[in-house]
């Protein structure tokens, strides 16, 4: 018995240790996207031999929750829709809606579903608020295919001031999120062999997400 | 003057003219319809530059079309047309020549 509550004990103590805490921000911090805040925007980047190109979609939605107890526990869902991607040719985009590509009209939504943090590591802490950079692990659901992702992010976190009133209520969250996906993994084929030559096989997102912790 | 040989001096103008475009235009492999806008912002309350991004609407001339059924928005459609139509002026050139007495 008394082993029993030592191993307890040995638990409690390395699981609250592996904990990472954020001083006296304490609990459990809704963010939601807001455009008062920023402009939230998905950059997404193509590189194959024929050409180079990127779009973007700036109709992210979603909210997170940031445990400030336990950073590690954090989780949250964004999505952007696929009609709302831009590349700069309308041709292109028809093309990136349609059913070979990224089919809109079953799939509307690219969804990436953050299941917890990992390496994370606290830059900047101090009375205005914090700053630490993190792998975010989750699910990436594209074409109605999820997949594990993992995402290199930075997360700016400021504390509720006069300055930050201005632009809205609570306190403001920007999050600098980059991350790669194979267009094989979510049965985006393309036709022929536009994949590798005109469009390449895996493509580079870049994410600013902008949110408060108001609703 | 020869009338083929004004086809061919006009044909040369609209190869230079689309080319000149063309490079002005970045040197783009498919032309484009919409250019994208970017301003950088400093934002006082992040501390960083925030970009700003909005397409508008703006040609920009390709060597490729952007839509197959329209090749004529591209550099090389009109600029094959065109040097088609110059060997072809040169051909009636040098046949009137060896048929001139």
């Amino acid at each position: 018995m008394k082993a029993l509550l030592i191993l307890a004990g040995i638990l409690i103590l390395s699981s609250s240790a592996f904990a990472t805490q954020l001083g006296n921000v304490k609990g459990k911090k809704v963010v939601t996207l807001q455009n008062s805040v920023g402009t939230s925007i998905a950059k997404f980047n193509s590189n194959s031999p024929l050409e180079k190109f990127e779009g973007n979609s700036q109709s992210l939605q979603g909210s997170f929750t940031l445990n400030a107890d336990n950073l590690e526990q954090s989780i949250g869902k964004i999505s952007f829709p696929v009609r709302s991607m831009k590349t700069g040719l309308s041709k292109r985009d028809d093309h990136m809606y349609g059913k070979d590509w990224l089919d809109a009209q079953n799939h509307p939504n690219i969804e990436f579903e953050l299941k917890k943090l990992s390496t994370i590591s606290i830059k900047k802490f101090d009375n205005s608020g914090f700053e630490f950079s993190a792998i975010a692990e989750g699910m990436c659901s594209v074409k109605g295919i999820a997949k594990p992702a993992k995402a290199k992010l930075v997360v700016k976190y400021v504390l509720e001031s006069e300055a930050t009133r201005k632009r809205a209520q609570g306190d403001l969250v920007m999050i600098d999120a980059d991350f790669s996906v194979s267009l094989k993994d979510y049965n985006v084929l393309g036709r022929g062999d536009i994949i590798g030559s005109k469009v390449g096989e895996n493509i580079d997102l870049d994410i600013k997400l902008f949110g408060s912790t108001s609703n | 003057m020869n009338p083929w040989r004004i086809i061919q001096i006009f044909s040369t103008i609209v190869i230079v003219t689309l080319s000149t475009l063309w490079i002005i235009d970045g040197f783009q492999v498919f032309t484009k319809d919409k250019t994208e806008k970017i301003t950088i912002v400093k934002d006082e309350i992040f501390g960083t530059d925030i970009e700003k991004r909005e397409w508008i609407e703006d040609f920009q001339l390709g060597l490729l079309p952007d839509d197959p059924i329209h090749p004529y928005r591209s550099l090389a459609f009109p600029s094959l047309i065109c040097i088609a139509l110059i060997l072809f002026a040169q051909n009636r050139i040098h046949s009137q020549e060896n048929t001139r007495p």
